[in-house]
């Protein structure tokens, strides 16, 4: 124990075949007679978070923070590898399940539930969440009357009002004015006195030292660096100077190595896939049969 | 096997959810509505209005009574059942997609969308069958004991539903023409079921048609419950073995897609 999210040997793999005749096939045939054209989106992804700690993750756009982010707040699973998670993560999605007919309430308490709190849970936080969304009158209206801001700020004060164990905010602060944006940052440090882990995911180094402990550099794919924030944050700032000071061409020249070198390195790692064992075709040729002499059965047309 | 089990262990676990949720649901249906849920009875009213005109006084003139029902019993016995199956099919089947940016976002059991959007249509019926009730009660149709029977209809429409919805709710997302091929093709059900005639006064090809669909099974249950005074349950043996064949059959597959399907839905999209 002591760990409160540990990631083992991640891997995500995305299928790059988008032809709509291809996913159908590889859906209905269970990934028989199907070859995969694999992008190789994080790679052998290892590091242990302890509670209480805050962890930035840093990194270009397109070296898969968003996938990191999305596989920690479970809702997509990595293509090989674990993830253990100590307790119930959230991914702050704003606007996620919001129902425009329905007040702000309603939502409330709609949004809530899906998260998996009690109606009595719902009733002692109502209040705290109303507060902290600074909506007051607006509350009783149907949110297809609110402003972009609002909707916002209300989808913010229901996500962290859930009480997770894990907290995972993706470009979540751009919300609201600067006051907010604050105040958001004053509860997220309440929480980290609680004992509760907060991934922050940004490109701004600025932002994750005002707000982390720690930080992990994600670079193509791969964990570039992973310990104290100030002198990740300080080389990652100083990689993003240099990076700039490059020509357009020499960006694009070096993008393009990195990625192929990712996907290589990729294919080197991955599992050749497991082949079936025989006892899983086991019940769907029992069914197929069953339902096939349903059919003899139903039409008289039984040989004896 | 144990996958289709699990999926209902689901269902079970989540059940407070999805009738919280579900409430929700029928609230931002109606948000807009004078009537509210009223349409609920008004809609099939309205149709049962429609096809006894055309059916009942335009088609079959004055052959009048189905056996021993006059024909607008008939006739509401078959369109109640086949309002719920026919709008159960296409809700929970677009129910996935209709909450998508909901399940690409958080983690939650989508499968529980799908029971969700039933919860509403077993409201309805229910709703409707007590009209029926009412009718077959005062004028004496069905024994007091064969009404239970409706308790195994919407058992076994829930199963059937639920399968088919599992297989197309996924399709759907990644075809969106199968919205329309799925409403279309349930239209065609709609006349081949017996709804507003008889499969006793059918023709020989009909009748056996009727036996390989599912949905005739299903609705000659709901009649046999409600309104027919000799069986309780619709059906012989073969009946019975090749509906829970079919239906299991079709859960299997639907599982499969399913569970396949949603620990990868953002790549899929």
């Amino acid at each position: 124990m002591g760990y409160k999210v540990k990631v083992e040997n991640v891997s995500k793999v995305y299928d790059l075949n988008h032809s709509r005749k291809d996913k159908l096939l590889s859906l209905f045939t269970m990934g028989h007679f199907y070859k995969e054209k694999p992008y190789y989106a994080l790679r052998d992804i290892n590091f242990e978070v302890q509670s209480g700690e805050s962890i930035g993750i840093i990194g270009l756009n397109g070296s898969g923070k968003s996938t990191l982010s999305d596989l920690l707040g479970e809702v997509t699973v990595p293509t090989t590898g674990k993830i253990k998670i100590n307790g119930r993560s959230s991914l702050i999605a704003i606007s996620a399940g919001l129902n425009m007919d329905l007040t702000g309430e309603e939502n409330i308490r709609m949004k809530c539930l899906m998260h998996g709190l009690s109606q009595q849970q719902i009733d002692e936080r109502y209040n705290d969440i109303v507060d902290f969304s600074e909506l007051g009158e607006f509350i009783k209206q149907p949110i297809k009357s609110y402003s972009s801001g609002m909707k916002s700020r209300l989808g913010f004060s229901i996500a962290i009002h859930t009480d997770p164990d894990v907290l995972i905010v993706d470009e979540a602060l751009s919300v609201g004015d600067e006051t907010f944006s604050d105040k958001c940052i004053v509860k997220m440090k309440e929480f980290q006195q609680q004992g509760k882990t907060i991934f922050f995911v940004s490109h701004s180094g600025k932002q994750v030292l005002k707000m982390c402990d720690k930080a992990l550099w994600i670079h193509y794919g791969e964990v570039r660096d992973y310990g104290e924030s100030k002198p990740i944050v300080k080389e990652y700032v100083n990689f993003i100077k240099k990076f700039n000071d490059m020509t357009k061409k020499e960006q694009l020249d070096y993008k393009g190595k990195m990625i192929s070198q990712q996907q290589r390195r990729g294919e080197e790692t991955m599992l050749r896939k497991k082949p079936r064992s025989l006892t899983a075709y086991i019940s769907p040729v029992v069914i197929t049969l069953l339902f096939l002499l349903s059919i003899l059965f139903q039409g008289n047309m039984m040989p004896f | 096997m144990k996958k289709i089990l699990d999926i209902f262990k689901e269902q079970w676990q989540y059940r407070y959810l999805i009738w919280q949720l579900s409430i929700y649901q029928i609230k931002s249906q109606y948000a807009n509505h004078y009537l509210g849920v009223f349409w609920n009875i008004l809609q099939p009213a309205m149709q049962v209005l429609i096809y006894y005109v055309v059916f009942g006084l335009g088609l079959r003139g004055d052959r009048g009574d189905v056996g021993d029902l006059p024909f607008i019993v008939h006739l509401i016995s078959g369109i109640f059942p086949w309002l719920f199956i026919s709008q159960g099919i296409n809700s929970a089947s677009n129910a996935i997609q209709a909450q998508l940016n909901l399940v690409t976002k958080m983690k939650f059991p989508s499968s529980t969308l799908l029971s969700m959007s039933l919860v509403n249509g077993i409201i309805n019926v229910c709703l409707t069958t007590g009209i029926l009730f009412i009718i077959s009660i005062f004028n004496g149709y069905s024994e007091p004991l064969h009404y239970l029977g409706f308790i195994y209809f919407i058992f076994a429409s829930y199963m059937l539903i639920f399968g088919i919805a599992l297989i197309m709710s996924s399709l759907i997302i990644l075809v969106r023409d199968m919205k329309n091929v799925l409403q279309n093709v349930i239209r065609m059900f709609f006349f081949m079921t017996p709804i507003f005639w008889s499969l006793n006064e059918a023709n020989e090809i009909l009748q056996i048609l009727s036996s390989f669909n599912p949905f005739a099974y299903l609705v000659m249950n709901y009649r046999a419950a409600m309104v027919l005074d000799d069986i309780a349950i619709y059906g012989d043996i073969s009946d019975h073995l090749y509906f829970w064949a079919f239906t299991i059959f079709v859960l299997f597959v639907g599982v499969h897609i399913h569970y396949r399907f949603r620990n990868k839905l953002v790549d899929y999209l």
